[in-house]
């Protein structure tokens, strides 16, 4: 593991169903991939202009920044844009692609077995990349920083639920324990919950309109600004960078290599399950239960434009959510900014929330 | 039959005729009036006919017969499968194009408008998402699909599945075609077959699915038959033609219309060449098409032919990429087939094709016809296209739309093309 080491290499990842444990034992900073670019114009020339928007941004950065802070990353069959873009990346970015991951797209023993194999394999490939060797026991250790990080995170939910963190706080702590190397980012949620211990807000402000949001990496940060400001709070976010990011502690305490990368495997597949599942029953099930739970009454799901998956699911969620009395808006987003149409449509479904 | 749409048509239907064609196409009087008017016009070659009988039939055992069970699947999962447990396969992508055929897709995507589908998803789906809602397509009673080469359909196949509490498979298909790749896909497919016999009541004949794998062979020998013979010069079949091949690729093998359709065109093939009567009369240079084309009636495809005298020598879809299948192994050797798809996997693959296609059709050049909305096919077309030109052949990359005639913007294709044969020739 790195603890610290400056010079260790900061590996990319692009999918929140791979196990950044595995990285980081092998002495790596595993960061999730987010978008720098403010504009996919730098994408322009080499991926067709209806592709989806989120994939052009990642893109636009790298090839503004040549290589954006990282030494390598690390795909995973996703769905066709992220096959694609894999193809375009090696043509066109000069970030070396340490490994293409064929995620499973099921929570079965067999998918399982089938993860732990690829797992496997990724371990290799990596060993020979870095130069070093993967133990069972530098697997545990890694697990363990990353367990307690789950449990802060879920500790700081519960902070934020309960009104003591902001959200814009809340959402940007959990986007360094995506980007940071998992000792620093550790530290610094231990630091924000030290501070926040006790401190609930107690305002007298009529109840706010509680809102579900839904996005595929991260809800735009202006999006949240904007709803919150019109006196909506937003109280879940279906996305890779809160719900659907690993919360449950891996369960790895004991046993050789190949036990714990099965631990991993199952544990990464059975989290709640994103489009690429095509499991709508469990995807489902998923969200009416954090409707439930948070007592959201409306939801935003903004989306990249063209991004197929979530897309293509929308007409069978949406008509989920408003059966559970839920309203939802649709936002096709082309980049991080929120529009004046789309903050149009924001203000006005708002509105009718009244 | 209803008013075909041509060029940029909008047409508008009211409900009685919507109505008139949904009990049209459940009763065997639609069903014999289709194969009349189908004969007269559209299907007038002999493994035209073939085809359009094939349809039709499928069309009555899925509408119109309640006997056997009705699978909905996407055009990339094993038909041999299907014919071989007694299923009846039906593709909502394949319909979406023959309703364009009929001018009945801007209905659909309308409907899928209305749905709630984003306008920009690929057409084929939003068509079929309409026209089910209109209530033309037909039951279903299970669903599979697969997870690579088309995120769509397997999602919209999940949404139907899930909004009627009818079973849904997803085959989870791998991009690297290794043995445990294999032998992971292999035993999804073993599942499914496990699965069918426990719920469709259709009980598990293994004799069946061996004959099934059987037609599948035969077929595909004469379809590789009918490949030798597209080498010729003058190419002897017109390429507009063979553009919907892919719908019969994904359909009939497994089933014996699918020996029938190939030996019937390797025969027309034949006589065509032995007669030195190629069906597109002037041939000045030869392309190699990629992707699909448009399935309704618009002028650009005649044009690209007759006007420029461009021909159509081969299509990527045309393709048979597959190994024989062994009838002993019958599961691991659909996976094979389905995990040897030159689309799968890295676009490497997929150039490698094309390059391979090129030089044995002795194609000037490539056309890539970009459907609105496909993001497998057109995503990476920037490497196709420097790869192929690094082998000294020019691409043309053409946006436009297979499905819905509203997006396909006649003049700046016209220009295009004529530029790009120019050219060549
Ligand atoms: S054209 Fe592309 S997106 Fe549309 S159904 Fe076919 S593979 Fe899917």
């Amino acid at each position: 593991m790195i603890d610290e080491d400056p010079l260790a290499p900061t590996v990319g990842l692009f999918s929140s169903y791979l196990p950044r444990e595995l990285v980081y034992a092998l002495g790596c900073r595993p960061v999730r991939v987010f978008p720098s670019a403010g504009k996919p114009t730098a994408a322009e020339a080499f991926l067709p202009r209806n592709f989806c928007s989120l994939d052009r941004l990642i893109l636009a950065g790298f090839l503004e920044e040549k290589n954006a802070g990282l030494d390598a990353v690390i795909f995973a069959d996703e769905d066709d844009a992220t096959r694609r873009l894999h193809d375009v990346w090696r043509a066109s970015v000069t970030v070396p692609v340490w490994g293409f991951v064929e995620v499973p797209r099921a929570a079965t023993p067999l998918a399982a077995d089938r993860y732990a194999d690829i797992l496997a394999r990724l371990v290799a490939d990596l060993e020979a990349h870095t130069g070093r060797s993967l133990g069972a026991h530098s697997l545990r250790r890694a697990i363990a920083v990353f367990n307690e990080q789950r449990s802060l995170l879920a500790d700081l939910k519960r902070h934020w639920l309960a009104g003591s963190v902001n959200t814009v706080a809340y959402r940007r702590l959990r986007r360094t324990a995506l980007t940071q190397d998992p000792v620093t980012a550790n530290e610094r949620l231990r630091e924000t919950l030290a501070a926040s211990e006790g401190g609930v807000n107690g305002s007298s402000d009529p109840p706010a309109r509680r809102l579900l949001l839904l996005a595929e990496l991260a809800a735009p940060a202006g999006l949240v600004r904007l709803v919150e400001a019109k006196g909506a709070q937003v109280v879940a976010e279906d996305s890779d960078l809160d719900e659907r990011d690993m919360a449950e502690p891996v369960p790895a305490d004991a046993g050789t290599l190949t036990e714990t990368l099965a631990a991993l495997a199952r544990a990464y597949l059975s989290k709640p399950p994103a489009p690429r599942m095509r499991d709508l029953s469990r995807r489902l099930a998923y969200l009416s239960r954090l409707v439930a739970e948070r007592g959201a009454q409306a939801a935003i799901c903004a989306y990249s434009k063209f991004c197929d998956l979530y897309l293509a699911e929308y007409p069978s969620l949406k008509a989920h959510l408003e059966g559970l009395g839920v309203p939802v808006l649709l936002l096709e987003l082309e980049d991080e900014a929120v529009s004046g149409q789309h903050r149009t449509r924001v203000e006005a479904f708002l509105e009718m929330l009244h | 039959m209803l008013k075909r749409i041509t060029g940029n048509g909008r047409p508008t239907r009211d409900r009685l005729q919507i109505g008139a064609l949904k009990r049209l196409m459940r009763s065997r009087l639609g069903l014999r009036l289709a194969r009349a008017w189908l004969a007269q016009g559209v299907a007038t070659r002999p493994h035209d006919r073939v085809v359009a009988d094939f349809f039709l039939e499928l069309a009555a055992r899925a509408y119109a017969d309640r006997s056997t069970p009705v699978v909905w699947t996407n055009l990339f999962a094993p038909c041999e499968l299907m014919w071989g447990l007694g299923l009846v396969p039906f593709y909502p992508e394949t319909w979406a194009s023959l309703s364009a055929i009929l001018g009945l897709s801007r209905l659909g995507v309308e409907g899928a408008e209305a749905l709630g589908y984003p306008v920009d998803l690929c057409t084929f789906n939003r068509a079929a998402a309409g026209l089910r809602a209109a209530g033309l397509y037909p039951r279903a009673d299970a669903y599979v699909a697969t997870s690579n080469l088309c995120d769509v359909t397997g999602q919209m196949l999940a949404g139907f599945a899930h909004a009627e509490g009818r079973p849904f498979v997803l085959l989870d298909v791998p991009q690297s075609d290794d043995e445990a790749a294999v032998t992971y896909l292999a035993a999804q497919l073993d599942e499914l077959v496990e699965r069918w016999a426990a719920e469709s009541g259709v009980p598990y004949d293994p004799e069946r699915l061996r004959g099934a794998i059987r037609l599948s062979n035969q077929a595909r020998a004469l379809a590789l038959e009918v490949a030798a013979l597209r080498e010729a010069h003058p190419a002897p079949l017109r390429g507009s033609s063979m553009l919907g091949e892919l719908g019969n690729l994904s359909s009939l093998f497994g089933h014996p219309a699918g020996v029938a359709y190939y030996r019937a065109l390797r025969d027309y093939t034949q006589e065509r060449i032995g007669r030195a009567e190629p069906e597109q009369a002037v041939q000045k240079v030869r392309l190699y098409w990629m992707h699909l084309g448009p399935q309704y009636e618009t002028d650009f495809l005649p044009h690209l032919e007759d006007d420029l005298g461009a021909v159509i020598a081969f299509e990527e879809f045309s393709t048979v990429w597959w190994d024989r299948l062994d009838e002993e192994e019958p599961t691991r050797s659909l996976a094979r087939k389905m995990l040897s798809h030159p689309l799968n996997g890295t676009v490497e693959r997929r150039v490698d094709m094309a390059l391979r296609h090129v030089a044995r059709y002795d194609c000037a050049g490539a056309v890539h016809f970009s459907h609105w909305g496909c993001r497998q096919s057109s995503g990476a077309l920037r490497v196709v296209r420097d790869q192929l030109r690094r082998e000294g052949i020019p691409l043309l990359i053409l946006d436009g739309d297979c499905v819905d005639p509203v997006n396909l913007q006649l003049g700046p294709l016209r220009t295009r093309v004529e530029a790009f044969v120019e050219m060549l020739v």
